[in-house]
């Protein structure tokens, strides 16, 4: 009898053993079509520290069903070599997604992301009163317990210090950013895609100097008339004071100040800087000179838009629509600045990939094509391979980390999925293909 | 002297009657202006505006109490004689005021031009020079009208329709109210403008409709589509469309003020009429939503 139960006893502890020991490097699959793939990639996996539960912080739990896990890196001295290239690329775009997170985890140890939602979409909550739904919920902490394991990971690699010869200070957060940019230019591609990645890096780097350059040289130079536009900066920036004593004054007692001064302070302001704007010299032939170094660079990185690569895809879009948003305007960037009013001559002759797609729908209007581009675009980078999932590269935007236009399928569909059946109607979804047939004709064939 | 004190009781008696009249017609005026003004939006019922309108049909006009001279007042009721966009008088004069509103301001005109860059496209330029001869045209029909100030002629004339009492609470009480009565009171002034034909305050509407966010979740089923920016685009195409019909089309002409925004932005839409700039800046599904956002608002308002 007793060798009976020592029999038992051992099964019983066999069994669990095989069935509940957790794996050290799981992988999410997803069940979407083709072309939708799950984040971890094809690339060798590299081995992760194995996670332990925590007990829920008090503030996080919402539900008595959920636990909140905080993830714990068991292993303080992780090796840097242990992270490819790519992991660490991955890292750098998770850190873009992540920021508003970190930063608030940087300074706020009480940080909940659920109420941080709460306070955000605040001017949401009388049209919707349901929001967040139970799914977002879930996404907001999934997505925070990302962010957090995310810094965890990264401050415990050996970053590079930041340059300070410049003078300039930056917010903790954005010095982490900064320096594990500079990380991942220390590293070494080693797969094909790794130094794709990296080519278009470093692309994207020289693109930049020969476009700021002509910005520099549009803005016009002060020199010849020194004198004069000092004393315009002067008066200037006492008009300057001046508006926002009077907005502040507004602010806290509108009826304490005169209906037009602010009106006409600002007129002032706009003609003086107007005079300034006038007195300021280019040289036709160096700015000549500044497009004609750009164009090639420009070439190059717009070829790389042909790309079958997400990630260089990615980049290059990015870069050429001069967005620095990570999900709004990904197609065509309205916003642009050429310059505008500071410039002497503003650098409008420069053409994005978004305003290419514009010019051959012969459309003028920045909205209306907004309504059809960046949908478009989106679509097009998940066919290349991107990872389109709930918690991909965009659905999270609708799901939880928009300011509006937040609908609870898409924290559980794939982005073409929740755009088709979720989100557009059949109209929308008619002119969405017609402008990835060109996105299409552009850079796939 | 029996007749004397007779008749001495009788006068006394009238100058009462008179002053008790005057202070029981004063209740009334106030009255039914707290009922009109003070009123929030989203309980102004059919009954008050209609007590309102029946009471400023009855007075006076020309109130007495006001410091507006008479005729100057008098000179624009004449320049209006022949009326463009309706019977009412203050909507009348709103509707050619806001039609006009660049050509009273060189500044203005010169500043919607200048909002984005320093210089000024050849097109651009263009349009600007023959807005500036229509605004010519337009002086020398309502010379009174446009050299006034846009304030005065609404302190001595009253509205007569629903229209004009939702213009005046606009221009009036706007900034007091809360986010929930603006988006009540944009509703219903485009309700009225739609009923009275008036292109200029649809066009106007179009701009604060888009942006109406509570108007705009309610409309998704009528596009059965969840993207609100894009509801509320084509609601702002529809209501345009829906005031080039109107008035011969003058909210739509290339020198009209919508159009003039448009150039402003785009040079390459200079000279265009909103019908041709729409033909060109939309794609079929767009027409297509526009065309059920059109026959929605058409069908819901009558």
């Amino acid at each position: 009898m007793k060798k009976g139960l020592v029999m038992l006893l051992v099964v019983a502890i066999l069994f669990w053993w095989w069935f509940y020991q957790p794996s050290a490097t799981k992988k999410v699959k997803h069940t979407a079509p083709p072309n939708v793939v799950s984040f971890e990639t094809t690339e060798p996996q590299v081995k992760k520290p194995e996670i332990q539960k925590k007990p829920a912080r008090s503030k996080q739990s919402e539900s008595s069903s959920e636990i909140a896990t905080t993830i714990h890196i068991s292993d303080k001295t992780i090796a840097d070599s242990v992270l490819s290239y790519l992991d660490v690329y991955r890292m750098t775009r998770q850190f873009e997604s992540c920021q508003n997170i970190i930063y608030r985890l940087m300074e706020d140890e009480n940080f909940d992301p659920v109420v941080s939602f709460k306070s955000r979409t605040q001017h949401l909550q009388a049209l919707y009163p349901d929001l967040p739904t139970p799914p977002q919920i879930s996404a907001i902490k999934r997505h925070a317990s990302q962010c957090e394991q995310l810094l965890n990971a990264v401050q415990l690699l050996d970053l590079p210090d930041l340059d300070t010869s410049n003078g300039k200070t930056y917010a903790p957060m954005y010095q982490l950013k900064l320096r594990l940019k500079q990380y991942l230019l220390l590293l070494k591609p080693k797969t094909q895609k790794e130094q794709a990645i990296e080519e278009v890096l470093n692309l994207i780097e020289l693109w930049q100097v020969y476009y700021e350059q002509v910005l520099t040289v549009s803005k016009g130079e002060e020199e010849s008339h020194k004198a004069e536009i000092t004393v315009l900066k002067e008066q200037l920036s006492l008009l300057r004071k001046e508006q926002l004593e009077i907005s502040r004054q507004y602010h806290e007692n509108p009826d304490s100040v005169e209906r037009d001064s602010l009106g006409e302070i600002l007129k002032e302001i706009e003609k003086l800087e107007k005079q300034v704007i006038e007195l300021k010299r280019v040289d036709p032939e160096i700015r000549e000179q500044a497009i004609e170094a750009f164009e090639p660079v420009n070439d190059l990185l717009f070829a790389q838009l042909k790309s079958r690569d997400p990630d260089v895809f990615y980049e290059a879009q990015k870069t050429l629509e001069l967005n620095k948003q990570i999900y709004r305007d990904f197609g065509h960037f309205p916003y642009k600045d050429h310059g505008g009013k500071k410039f002497k001559v503003p650098f409008v002759e420069y053409v994005s990939p978004g305003d290419v797609i514009k010019d051959i729908f012969g459309i003028d209007d920045n909205e209306t094509f907004g309504l059809v581009i960046n949908y478009a675009t989106q679509l097009y980078h998940c066919e290349l391979g991107a990872d389109c999932g709930p918690e991909g590269n965009w659905t999270p935007f609708y799901c939880h980390l928009g300011y509006d236009n937040l609908v609870e399928a898409a924290c559980q569909h794939d982005l073409p999925t929740f755009y088709r059946d979720y989100f557009l109607n059949q109209n929308q979804w008619q002119d969405v293909q017609m402008v990835l047939d060109i996105i299409r004709e552009l850079y796939a064939n | 002297m029996r007749i004397k004190w007779l008749l001495l009781l009788i006068l006394a008696a009238l100058i009462v009657g008179l002053l008790v009249n005057q202070k029981n017609q004063n209740k009334v005026l106030e009255n039914n202006e707290s009922t009109a003004i003070k009123t929030p939006v989203s309980s102004t019922t059919a009954h008050d505006l209609d007590n309102a309108i029946e009471h400023n049909l009855a007075t006076d006009p020309i109130a007495k109490k006001t410091k507006q001279k008479p005729t100057d007042v008098q000179l624009i009721l004449e320049e209006i004689e022949t009326r463009m966009f309706s019977n009412d008088p203050y909507v009348e004069i709103y509707s050619l005021q806001s039609s006009m509103s660049l050509c009273k301001d060189a500044d203005e005109l010169d500043s919607l031009f200048t909002f984005y860059q320093n210089y000024t496209h050849p097109k651009q330029q263009q349009s600007i020079d023959v807005f500036k001869e229509k605004c010519q045209q337009q002086q020398s029909l309502y010379p009174n009208l446009i050299s006034q100030d846009i304030k005065q002629p609404f302190k001595t004339i009253k509205p007569e329709s629903r229209l004009g009492l939702l213009l005046e609470k606009m221009h009036k009480k706007f900034n007091r109210l809360t986010e929930l009565e603006r988006n009540e009171l944009g509703t219903e002034l485009l309700i009225e403008g739609i009923k009275a034909q008036n292109s200029t305050v649809l066009i106007s509407s179009s701009f604060t409709y888009r942006y109406n966010r509570p108007m705009m979740s309610q409309l998704t089923h009528v596009l059965n589509s969840q993207d609100l920016n894009y509801v509320g685009q084509i609601s702002q195409l529809a209501i345009a469309k829906l005031a080039c019909q109107f008035q011969h089309g003058m909210a739509c002409e290339p020198t009209s003020e919508l159009m003039l925004l448009i150039c402003a932005q785009q040079p390459n839409s200079c000279g265009l009429t909103f019908n041709q700039w729409y033909q060109q800046n939309t794609l079929p599904g767009m027409k297509n939503d526009v065309e059920i956002m059109l026959a929605h608002f058409q069908d819901n308002i009558h």
